[in-house]
């Protein structure tokens, strides 16, 4: 109300110097078209303000809606990029297991060498057989012996994706036509091994000094 | 007159306003009294969704930190059969109808299923109920394969998730890390006997929820909060784990063996460095393998250990100081004791023999005879100290403690050839624990397969190991490693355990083994207990192999010359110094 004080304090001032004799006789003043006018002003005023908090009602509880929604909706991306990790961690988890490794190295025709040697470099000194590592050095040539469910999948897509270069290769060979890139598909994108395990290169072992 | 009407009208009005009032007590009251029950219940269910919050199970890591065991979330792919019809999709192309066959092959190429098992899944549950609403296409899919169903946009399709556990490294330690039931209840292995540290405790909380299903903001209120499982940290190092399960699974193969097992033991901690059990087991596919398989035979199937036990029986005749290691001692191929006990030697050679020529021809009379100088109560004695008889400090899920009798139930045979390992029986890990002692100077370190609990704050309990236990001294367990190794250097052993630049100390058995019926099988458990780098040991490595087709000890060896050749790799041992103490075999 404290609002209205400065629009009312106009009239006034005219109104006490004109009413002031007979304002405790008269309950209804004969002037009553001259106050008709602030009543309407004053509801109005309340009509306006009223709106105005209905408004801002509307416009807070739509905010603190929508507000809601994003949350939601941000709740349901941790909710999927949880699951793009897990899934993820799981294919890297799968892939760096010894036995994954091991058939992948040996595919590429790795073979590991059991036999320990030093090099000393102070005196040069060889320690330990340096004699090139041979099929006795593959651990899993016969597949490996300890399984891995979670890896099954994968030496299946593996193999597939394998099968499927093999045939285009193959295909392409017959036609001539140009083939497809066949073999690189999701996982098998790793490189498929041609042959099994080719032939061991013998090194004429470590050009060395003669060891002790 | 006019005030006649005004009355009329004030009663007229009075009248529909308590016509009115009277609808809205009556309503009022339908509301309030009649269905307040209803209603508080249906406005409960709408205001106040209760939620399980899930305790997630923790990691088991290798002692590198590879994830051994791990939890992740698989889902369950429903299907409500009674609206499994025809929808249309909208694609590039525009909209093409899908008919419930053509879900289902876009399924199955997913799942790994065949269309026609979908398809007879939705019938059958038709065929059951018109009105079924609910029915089961696959059960634990991965996260990829929910991802891909989901994308398919099958009206009548839907999702269940559950928590599952699942073993990256599939059977790498498999044996011993056991598993856990659908339910997530730790079943056996480490899972079961850490499930103080892994275990979850699952919590609940409620949440508000608009009319339009989304969660109202600051409306959860948690009642029970959940709690997730630590990270069990191992001492095993799943590299030096795979390799030797594999390469005991090829040797076992080659052998057509039973069973078996590798262990490697960290000398100077007790820590288990790799416990490989054959036939391995691979948790991932629980179903694919017999109960008795599902275990670790190294920790639960003690068995008479045979001439690996005489290194003990020698070390506490010297620690007693009756014997030097060229004591001599004449050792005849067949012996029968005063009181009866009768037994013979497992190969020939030559009968004047020195306690080390004992150790290195593995004779049973030599040692036999030489042990007996012992008196019963201090050989018991030196056997506790070395750990026979009771579990390990480990306590895993179903340990043995083996068997040691009291000496006053030691009967005549037994008094005998106990001295060279038959009649009492020892699991693989204690018997490896007990090298590992000789190997540390005398001491014997509490054997620990956990290094540590670390929780969600980055907070570590180690477990509380017992004390190590002094059983010879430093100047005994020298002499019997001396021994271990000219057993090498001298035998048959030299021309396959010998890895150039290395001195590896070794024992071999050929133990009998109980037939089930009271007396001995005609096969073997064949073992091989070695430690190296013998001039200060740091490993070592036993492993046995239960009915070889060779039935001889030489089919361990190339097994434990591999497992020790990839422990110098991986944990880059330095090449031996100095000599062993030649002692001779004959006098």
């Amino acid at each position: 109300m404290s609002m209205a004080r400065p629009m009312v304090g106009g009239p006034a001032p005219r109104r006490a110097e004109s009413s002031t004799p007979i304002r405790t006789l008269q309950a209804v003043s004969p002037t009553r078209a001259r106050r008709r006018r602030p009543k309407i002003f004053f509801a109005l005023v309340t009509v306006v303000t009223i709106f105005i908090i209905i408004i801002a009602q509307i416009l807070l509880s739509v905010s603190l809606q929508s507000g809601a929604y994003e949350i939601a909706g941000l709740q349901r991306d941790v909710k999927e990029l949880g699951r793009t990790y897990q899934s993820a961690t799981q294919d890297l988890n799968r892939m760096t297991s010894p036995q994954n490794v091991a058939q992948s190295a040996e595919a590429l025709g790795m073979v590991g060498n059991s036999n320990p040697v030093y090099l000393r470099l102070s005196d040069s000194l060889v320690t330990g057989a340096a004699t090139a590592a041979g099929s006795g050095g593959l651990l899993v040539a016969q597949g490996s012996l300890v399984p891995n469910a979670m890896l099954a999948e994968v030496f299946a897509e593996r193999e597939a994706a394998a099968r499927a270069a093999a045939e285009a290769a193959a295909s392409q060979a017959r036609t001539g036509a140009s083939a497809t890139n066949a073999g690189n598909v999701a996982l098998g994108s790793a490189p498929a091994p041609a042959s099994p395990v080719a032939a061991v290169p013998s090194p004429q072992g470590l050009p060395s000094p003669a060891t002790r | 007159m006019k005030t006649r009407i005004n009355r009329r009208r004030v009663a007229m009005s009075f009248a529909v306003i308590l016509i009115i009032a009277g609808l809205f007590v009556s309503r009022l009251i339908d509301i309030q009294v009649m269905g307040a029950a209803a209603y508080n219940e249906a406005s409960y269910g709408r205001m106040s969704i209760p939620e399980t919050i899930h305790g997630s199970r923790g990691d088991i890591v290798d002692s590198k930190g590879t994830v051994l065991a791990t939890e992740r979330m698989t889902y369950d792919v429903t299907v409500s059969p009674r609206n499994a019809k025809e929808f249309s999709r909208t694609t590039d192309t525009g909209e093409v109808d899908i008919t419930p066959q053509m879900a289902a092959k876009e399924i199955a190429a997913i799942t790994g299923q065949s269309a026609d098992e979908i398809i007879t899944v939705i019938n059958e549950a038709v065929a059951d109920d018109p009105d079924s609403d609910f029915a089961y296409v696959a059960k634990g899919v991965d996260v990829d394969a929910f991802t891909q169903i989901r994308a398919l946009e099958i009206p009548w399709i839907y999702f269940e998730q559950n928590p599952d556990r699942a073993y990256p490294n599939g059977a790498v330690a498999g044996n011993i890390l056991g598993y856990v039931g659908s339910d997530g209840t730790p079943l056996a292995g480490l899972e079961l006997g850490s499930e103080e540290c892994v275990g979850g405790v699952s919590g609940s909380q409620s949440y508000a929820r608009g009319a339009d299903g989304v969660r109202i903001p600051g409306s959860t209120v948690v009642t029970d909060a959940a709690k997730n499982g630590s990270t069990l940290k191992l001492t095993i190092d799943s590299d030096i784990q795979w390799f030797a399960q594999q390469a005991l699974a090829t040797t076992a193969r080659a052998e057509n063996a039973k069973w078996g097992m590798t262990v490697v033991i960290e000398v100077e901690t007790g820590r288990l460095i790799a416990v490989a059990d054959y036939p391995t087991f691979d948790p991932n596919n629980l179903d694919a393998y017999a109960p008795e398989d599902r275990g670790s035979r190294a920790f639960t199937s003690p068995f008479e250990p045979g001439s690996t036990m005489k290194t003990l029986t020698a070390a506490a005749i010297l620690e007693a100081g009756l014997v030097t290691p060229v004591t001599p001692i004449y050792s005849p191929q067949f012996m029968e004791f005063d009181n009866g006990a009768r037994f013979r030697d497992h190969g020939p050679h030559p009968a004047n023999l020195t306690l080390q020529g004992v150790l290195g021809y593995s004779s049973n009379t030599g040692i036999a005879q030489l042990g007996a100088l012992l008196d019963p109560e201090s050989r018991y004695n030196t056997l506790v100290k070395f750990g026979v008889g009771e579990t390990t400090a480990v306590e895993f899920p179903g340990e043995s403690a083996g068997l040691l009798r009291s000496t006053d139930q030691w009967d005549n045979q037994s008094f005998y050839t106990m001295f060279f390992g038959q009649g009492l029986t020892l699991t693989s890990i204690q018997m490896a624990s007990a090298y590992a002692a000789i190997g540390n100077d005398g001491v014997r370190q509490p054997v620990s397969i956990i290094d540590s609990c670390i929780d969600q704050d980055g907070n570590t309990v180690r477990p509380s190991l017992p004390e190590p236990v002094p059983v010879i001294s430093a100047q005994t367990a020298r002499t019997t490693v001396d021994m271990l190794e000219n057993v090498v250097k001298n035998g048959w052993l030299t021309n396959y355990l010998t890895i150039p630049g290395y001195r590896i100390g070794a024992k071999t058995s050929t133990a009998e083994q109980s037939d089930g019926m009271g007396g001995y099988s005609d096969k073997f458990i064949v073992s091989l207990a070695a430690m190296f780098p013998a001039e200060d040991p740091k490993f070592v490595v036993l492993t046995s192999l239960a009915s070889p087709d060779s039935n001889s000890s030489s089919a361990v060896v190339p097994d434990v010359n591999n497992v020790i050749k990839q422990i110098i790799k991986t944990r880059g041992i330095q090449p031996s110094s100095g000599q062993p103490i030649d002692y001779p075999d004959y006098y």
